[in-house]
């Protein structure tokens, strides 16, 4: 399982991650976000059998620390 | 008369450098049909951000339509016009579209008079500045395709209504930003030598060449933005569009360089525009290219979020809109108004210049132009030049989802050129910007005020440093793009 960020503004740089297993089922992974903005997270899954699923979760506002 | 060919005292110069006369270009530029093989690339590409914009991912990252508008179209166009001159007009693909139409529907009314000015213009330059913060473009596929689209159906039109390039030179918003960023361009589409010009009896520049008999069909256009070569001073209004060099019968118009921004420090009567000081609408427009440029950029900060909000707060809003329009009045309208009105006043007062406010805002105004250029050149570049290469990954994808297989897999990872390089070059194109500012000020209160030319100039310095400090804030304040404000 793979993450990818993109800001809602092209051209700007993505982010990347992976995710590992923590439980059966259950995938955990870390992503830091370059600069405020609204993001949008993409989930990349592969499954066993080989064929793939994506998901979309839109991150908006993300502030600066 | 501006041109050096037309002044004895100054006829020993060399000539001024001509792109017409390198070797290869001279053809190029005289083939007829140079324009359109132009033309065609760029509505091809049109169509395609069109396609991708309605019927590809939402997301703006991964589609064409934005990530060829708002990174590459926009960072490649100034650095066009800063480098040469006003070139995409050449392009433009809304023109070929327009040529077509017109071969089958023939315009019959002129521009109306009331608006053969650029208020229409500058009021569209303005909304587009605000659309864009409104429906936050850069991140909207669908709405950037109906931008394109809204474009070619405006372009049709005006123009199948109305005679000569009236799109052109009344409405088009992108046509405007580029004459007037291209009185910085270090090219100009200009008459070699005045003297062939005062014995020509055609003016086939400006008339254009009909084929003899009773229909009077135009084989060649003469300038349809109503710009005789002759009397023609800078860009201004110059589209590029070569008519004037395919139908001068002597050969006798080139594209020489010029020191940028130099057709603003001087103010005589241009051909189809007039003196710049008097007018009024040149000088609106030039304000909501300066100032705009500024708002633009502070949209992509953190602080503008935070103020949007306190805003919001006080206007007890919960839409974006309202926030917007008093934004915009206060950078657009309240602060050229305060910062110009008491820069004249001074001028008046302290230089002892005779003339009236308006006419001095109006006159000075034109040299704030190189320093908004160099804020849209730092904004546009930046998003141009640290996204590069991610054209690439889309227009993989996007032949990807045509079953075109052929260039491989999207390489989401390439990017462009690091920030802290880029970084560096938008503080030279802001201090370009200023030193340009200031050049065109001071040659303007040179000319005003012959005896206290520090007194004039001293005001609007200090009205193009303020803003060129603005500028520089805004560079190192946090980057923050969302179109979310409220709810973030």
């Amino acid at each position: 399982m793979g993450f990818e960020a993109d800001m809602s503004h092209p051209g700007m740089t993505p982010v990347f991650g992976e995710a590992q297993e923590v439980a059966p089922g259950q995938y955990q992974g870390s992503l830091e976000f370059a600069m405020a903005g609204d993001w949008v997270v993409l989930i990349h899954v592969t499954l066993p059998d080989g064929r793939t699923l994506g998901r979309e979760v839109s991150v908006p506002g993300v502030t600066t620390n | 008369m501006s041109n050096p060919t037309h002044n004895p005292s100054v006829a020993a110069e060399p000539p001024p450098f001509d792109l017409m006369q390198v070797p290869g270009l001279r053809r190029l530029f005289h083939w007829r049909h140079l324009r359109t093989v132009l033309q065609i690339p760029l509505l091809i590409v049109s169509v395609a951000m069109i396609l991708d914009g309605l019927l590809g991912p939402s997301l703006a990252p991964k589609n064409l339509a934005t990530t060829l508008s708002w990174v590459h179209f926009r960072g490649a166009l100034v650095l066009v016009l800063l480098s040469a001159g006003n070139f995409f007009c050449l392009a433009c693909p809304f023109m070929l579209v327009r040529n077509v139409a017109r071969r089958f529907f023939h315009p019959r009314l002129n521009w109306p008079q009331k608006l053969r000015n650029k208020w229409l213009s500058v009021g569209l330059f303005a909304l587009i500045l605000f659309c864009y913060e409104e429906f936050s473009l850069w991140s909207s596929p669908w709405w950037t395709a109906w931008l394109i689209i809204g474009y070619f159906l405006a372009v049709l039109m005006v123009d199948g209504l109305f005679k000569h390039a009236s799109f052109c030179k009344f409405v088009c918003p992108i046509g405007q930003f580029n004459f007037v960023a291209s009185t910085i361009s270090p090219l100009e589409v200009k008459v070699r030598d005045l003297d062939v010009c005062d014995s020509c009896g055609t003016k086939d520049c400006i008339r254009g060449r009909r084929a003899p008999g009773p229909d009077l069909v135009v084989v060649q256009r003469g300038c349809e933005l109503a710009l005789f070569q002759p009397l023609k001073v800078g860009n201004m209004d110059c589209t590029f569009c070569l008519d004037c060099v395919h139908a001068c019968p002597h050969d006798n118009i080139g594209i020489l360089n010029r020191l940028p921004a130099s057709e603003l420090m001087v103010d005589p009567r241009r051909s189809g525009i007039g003196r710049f000081s008097q007018r009024k609408d040149l000088a609106a427009l030039g304000i909501v290219f300066s100032f705009g440029a500024l708002l633009n950029a502070f949209g992509m900060v953190s602080p503008a979020y935070a103020l949007e909000s306190w805003l919001a707060g006080i206007l007890h809003v919960n839409s974006k809109a309202p926030v917007l329009v008093v934004l915009f009045a206060l950078f657009l309208v309240v602060e050229p108004a305060v910062l110009l009105g008491l820069a004249a006043w001074l001028t008046q007062i302290w230089g002892g210049s005779r003339r009236a406010l308006v006419p001095l805002a109006v006159r000075y105004t034109y040299g704030l132009v190189p320093l908004g250029f160099g804020m849209w050149l730092a904004h546009y570049s930046f998003h141009f030049l640290t996204g590069l290469y991610t054209v690439v990954p889309v227009a993989q994808s996007a032949a990807a989802r045509l079953g075109w297989t052929v260039f491989g897999s999207p390489r989401w990872t390439w990017l462009g050129i690091p920030m802290r390089f880029v970084q560096l070059l938008e503080i030279g194109f802001l201090v370009l910007g200023l030193a340009g500012s200031l050049l065109v000020i001071h040659e303007l209160a040179e000319s005003d005020c012959a005896e206290r030319p520090l007194r004039a100039f001293t005001p609007w310095a200090a009205v193009a440093l303020v803003l060129w400090v603005a500028a520089i804030w805004m560079m190192f304040q946090p980057m923050d793009m969302r179109g979310t404000f409220l709810a973030g």
